[in-house]
């Protein structure tokens, strides 16, 4: 029975009501689509150009179009593939063991104790000096010498002395925990921002129906968390597959290169070297990658969110 | 509410106020001045304040506004590349070797050929700054590697100074691990691996390459790494064979090694004239030895090379470029150079200049620096690859020390990597 | 036997009594967590005091003939106050400039779910795996056309790139606010602005504390950007001192670690501060109501 002019009328009415939210949206919108395009996109634009050139980071003028001729070369370079590896495994890691020990850590931090605020500040802190003299200080304490802090330790309760930055295994072990170190206080603190978000009445409810501690972490904290998960997850992936100074302070990216990471084969054979055609074409690539990587991590989180609500 | 509006406006005008400062700081520009000089090195203001006080001193009405980024060598460049693609070049700067090619074909460096100030500059300080016959940069220094040793722990193996010969030097240093074993024999730098190779390089290119640099033969494809630097990298891993060096030293970077050193730990390390302040502080017996060669009957080289080069921007003229020759000429002036070492520790190496010698460094100042007996390897191979080679070197000689792979294959490896920046 | 008189022992505490008891007990264990943690940080702190060579001998233990003179260094040779001064006004301006385009973005982003939104949501997702070393080149060069080089606006402007960052974190926990409340108030006829200003933002006063505090930081210490733009000693930040220390062949650590301590202790303070911020129970009492 409807009248179809009436439905169109209303039709337009939504229409242009969703114009107008879409305009309003649009207007909150516009400062950072302004900023990000020209501080951003532009430039990324311009490296994709050079990407296709000789260019080598003086006059553009007389750079030489050089075709795919860089990105050819890119996948001859064996080196690249090695920092691919462990650039992986790094990102993996460290994603996983910030996740498994912030949260909780985060939890604890929430509670009432004596010397709250001395513990939150030193774990929010521990990443604030540079990583240029973080590094140095690390590389004393996992110094493979008889001499390095924790050898030291361990020469004196008698064990043997341990290769921490002088044998693949180890240099990969030490990179990861020094991480893991320096990252798990500030997730901590993003966690304890989004448990202030958990409604109290949720907690005290389970505590009537008698939950243990852990019942109602898994319970109530876990799913309410699952969308600060998802910001913590997505900040480690995407600053993981982008890490240098960290690796590149501790070992330079050895022994050998079993710490080499992608980002340091960006600087070191592209930009560093004058060579900003290949830099750029690293780049794009590189970007291309980790767009996929993290387009399957949105589709996870989101898949997550979607079944918890 | 009224309030709350109030509070927003002071808000802004105070956010307005901050920025006001702001756009003044870009405004002010010192360019124009003719009288005013930029210059832009790789080194410490302290390191510069001598040089710096008594060109003032000497020349009143000419002001030399100072820049500087982080010295080692990578972070320079890539600060001086960026700023010049901005069109930000400094009236003087300091030019490495490996950036003079682009410096010359984007006219960006002056022709310092005819200049009087480069007439006392030697000529091995003039070749890596030189391009089609012309010099560009004045390079008044030259850095070396040298060995240091505790004189008291060598003592105590019955030594009073490095042997002349690689296989002598390895006894050494299993005479010290046998009679000191808590002492570290010898170390280098994990981003520092193969000093000794580099000299013995040095030396087969002076007596078997008609002086041309092997690594040069290398680059033009007359000759391969894997024929060059196997056999010596294989001598190398005889550090590791006979257990003198273990692979620890991958994991060990100069800080770490100088920590040993000055606490007496370590008996001896590849190290230079840099050092010697510490060592002093520390309070050890030190001296700097020469590299062991391989035979007797060798020459004696080692690695180093002429000190980054001062450069005139091509594009300055009139009084300002009279003004950026006088400090040039300056620098390499007798007063000026006492000021250069003084404030940087480089030894200046001009002809006509006797440079003050920590007698320490006696030996290797007179072995090597007197002769010209450097070699640096970096600067046969093409320019845009040296900083990736030169890593690529290390990561190889990581690898032999960890025992992966051999001095051969680390060679071969090499061979493989040069192919890309061809 | 001990057992049970144990158990019953903390089974005729009283349940004040036995919070108190985790509480001691929590503080124990976290205070020593953290000071373990901190190790690093001591070494960093411990090394202020020690000359080269000293801090070559001994890198771990305590100054034996503790020094100032890089303190003394620092604060007569460098321009500390200037540098200072310096830093101040590029974090404050960046940090609210960034934090304001974040929080407006994303409450656009809230306030209407539509295709058209969520696409420019994606889109700005896109700026987290931008490798930032290849757009070195092309910002400098924008940058000096436009005469932003060696300013200080010129960092300011750059450091209003992280809004995305800003965006992401406050807008995730945007989502998870109680839509009803904007709703009511744009009933009531409120505008979007006013909304935005009076409702919005307070409530998001935790993660607000927590993306201002993580942008104070990072804009206070980065080196990477102001060591290529910033040239003239008077317009350098006071991480960019520490060129003081890097030589040409070698560095002195404890006066770079020196001049990386002063640099801090402003930042130190400032969270020290902000974390009552963070865990303000304001959200939590309105949402429960």
């Amino acid at each position: 029975m409807s009248d179809p002019s009436t439905e169109t009328v209303h039709g337009n009415a939504r229409r242009r009501r969703n114009l107008a939210e879409n305009l309003t949206s649009l207007g909150f919108l516009a400062p950072i689509l302004l900023v990000y395009v020209v501080i951003m996109l532009v430039p990324f634009a311009q490296s994709i150009v050079y990407s296709f050139t000789d260019y080598g980071g003086y006059d553009f003028a007389t750079a030489k179009f050089v075709g795919l001729d860089n990105y050819v070369q890119i996948f001859h370079d064996p080196t690249l593939l090695n920092g691919l590896g462990f650039t992986l495994m790094y990102t993996i890691l460290t994603t996983v063991l910030i996740t498994a020990i912030a949260l909780p850590l985060a939890v604890v931090l929430n509670k009432k104790f004596f010397g709250r605020d001395f513990v939150r500040s030193v774990f929010f802190f521990l990443s604030v000096p540079s990583m240029v003299v973080l590094g140095l200080v690390w590389q004393y304490i996992f110094s493979p010498m008889k001499t390095g802090a924790v050898n030291m330790i361990l020469d004196k309760l008698g064990f043997d002395t341990v290769p921490f930055l002088s044998q693949p295994g180890w240099a990969k072990f030490c990179v990861i925990f020094i991480a893991v170190w320096a990252q798990i206080g500030w997730h901590a603190t993003l966690y304890l921002a989004y448990l202030q978000a958990v409604p109290a009445d949720l907690y005290e409810q389970a505590q009537v129906d008698g939950a243990s501690t852990w019942q109602q972490f898994t319970n109530i904290t876990l799913p309410q968390m699952v969308p600060a998960m998802g910001v913590s997850v997505f900040m480690l992936l995407t600053g993981g597959l982008k890490v240098y100074d960290l690796p590149f302070a501790l070992t330079s990216g050895g022994p050998g290169s079993s710490t080499y990471t992608v980002t340091q084969s960006i600087i070191v054979t592209g930009i560093g070297s004058g060579r900003y055609g290949i830099g750029s074409a690293l780049g794009v690539v590189f970007f291309i990658c980790c767009v996929v990587l993290v387009a399957l991590q949105q589709v996870a989180t989101n898949a997550i969110e979607k079944r918890l609500s | 509410m009224m309030s709350r509006n109030m509070k927003t406006m002071i808000a802004a005008a105070a956010a307005v106020a901050m920025l006001a400062p702001l756009g003044a700081c870009g405004s002010a520009s010192a360019d124009s001045d003719p009288n005013t000089l930029t210059f832009f090195a790789n080194n410490t203001q302290d390191a510069y304040q001598p040089v710096l006080d008594a060109f003032a001193k000497k020349y009143p009405d000419i002001k030399v506004k100072f820049s500087t980024t982080n010295g080692s060598q990578g972070g320079y460049q890539q600060v001086l590349q960026t700023r010049i693609s901005g069109g930000k070049l400094t009236d003087v700067f300091v030019l490495p070797p490996e950036q003079l090619s682009d410096m010359v074909d984007n006219q960006l460096a002056l022709d310092l050929t005819d200049e009087a100030f480069m007439k006392s500059i030697p000529e091995a300080n003039k070749a890596p700054y030189s391009q089609d016959g012309k010099t560009y940069g004045m390079s008044v220094s030259t850095w070396i590697n040298a060995l240091a040793f505790n004189k008291d722990l060598l003592k105590k193996a019955g030594y009073d100074k490095i042997p002349a010969t690689w296989d002598e030097f390895i006894d050494m240093l299993k005479k010290i691990k046998k009679t000191e074993p808590d002492v570290t024999p010898y170390l280098e730098a994990k981003d520092g691996l193969g000093i000794p190779v580099e000299g013995w390089l040095g030396e087969e290119s002076a007596a078997d390459n008609d002086g041309k640099m092997l690594d040069q033969s290398i680059t033009d494809g007359e000759t391969t790494f894997e024929k060059t630097y196997g056999p010596l990298y294989t001598e190398w891993s005889k550090l590791f064979k006979e257990d003198v060096m273990t692979s620890d030293v991958t994991g060990i970077s100069a800080d770490q090694m100088r920590t040993e050193f000055t606490s007496g730990r370590l008996a001896v390390m590849a190290s230079g004239a840099w050092d010697v302040p510490t060592f002093k502080d520390s309070g050890i017996d030190f001296e700097f030895g020469t590299v062991p060669m391989l035979t007797k009957d060798q020459e004696q080289y080692t690695p180093g090379a002429a000190d980054p080069s001062f450069a005139i921007n091509a594009k300055i003229s009139g009084q300002k470029l009279e003004n950026a020759k006088k400090f040039l000429t300056f620098l390499a002036s007798p007063e000026g150079l006492k000021a250069y070492q003084e404030g940087t520790g480089n030894i200046p190496v001009v002809e006509g200049y006797d440079a003050e010698i920590d007698p320490s460094f006696k030996t290797v100042y007179d072995t090597y620096m007197k002769t010209g007996h450097v070699y640096l390897n970096t600067l046969g191979w093409p320019a845009k690859g040296r900083t990736a080679l030169r890593a690529e070197t290390f990561s190889q000689l990581q690898q032999v020390a960890m025992g992966s792979i051999d001095g051969t294959t680390a060679a071969k490896n090499l061979d493989g990597k040069l192919q890309s920046y061809k | 036997m001990s057992k049970a008189s144990k158990s019953k022992t903390s089974g005729r505490m009283s349940m004040g009594q036995r919070k108190r008891l985790h509480a001691g007990i929590l503080s124990v264990v976290m205070i020593a967590l953290a000071l373990i943690c901190a190790i690093p940080l001591y070494i960093v702190i411990v090394n202020t005091f020690k000359n080269s060579a000293d801090m070559s001998l001994d890198p771990f233990g305590l100054p034996k003939a503790p020094t100032f003179e890089n303190y003394v260094y620092a604060f007569e040779n460098l321009p500390i106050i200037q540098a200072t001064v310096n830093t101040i006004i590029v974090t404050v301006v960046s940090v609210a400039l960034m934090v304001l385009i974040g929080s407006l973005a994303a409450y656009g982003m809230v306030q209407k779910k539509s295709r058209f939104t969520a696409a420019i949501g994606s889109f700005l997702l896109l700026s987290f795996v931008l490798p930032g070393q290849v757009l070195l080149i092309p910002q400098y060069k924008m940058e000096s056309s436009l005469g932003l080089v060696d300013s200080l606006l010129g960092l300011v402007v750059l450091y209003t790139g992280a809004s995305t960052f800003c965006y992401f974190l406050i807008v995730n926990y945007m989502r998870g606010l109680p839509q009803e409340l904007f709703e009511a108030a744009r009933l009531d006829g409120a505008s979007s602005l006013r909304i935005f200003w009076q409702i919005v933002l307070p409530l998001c006063r935790p993660i607000l504390a927590t993306v201002i505090v993580f942008e104070t930081m990072w804009t206070w210490n980065d080196f990477m950007t102001p060591n290529i733009y910033i040239s003239s000693v008077e317009k350098q930040t006071l991480v960019l001192q520490v060129f003081n220390a890097m030589g040409q062949f070698t560095t002195n650590w404890p006066l770079f670690m020196t001049i990386t301590f002063i640099a801090l202790v402003p930042v130190f303070v400032f969270f020290i501060f902000c974390q009552k911020w963070i865990v303000s129970g304001l959200v939590a009492g309105s949402v429960k109501g």
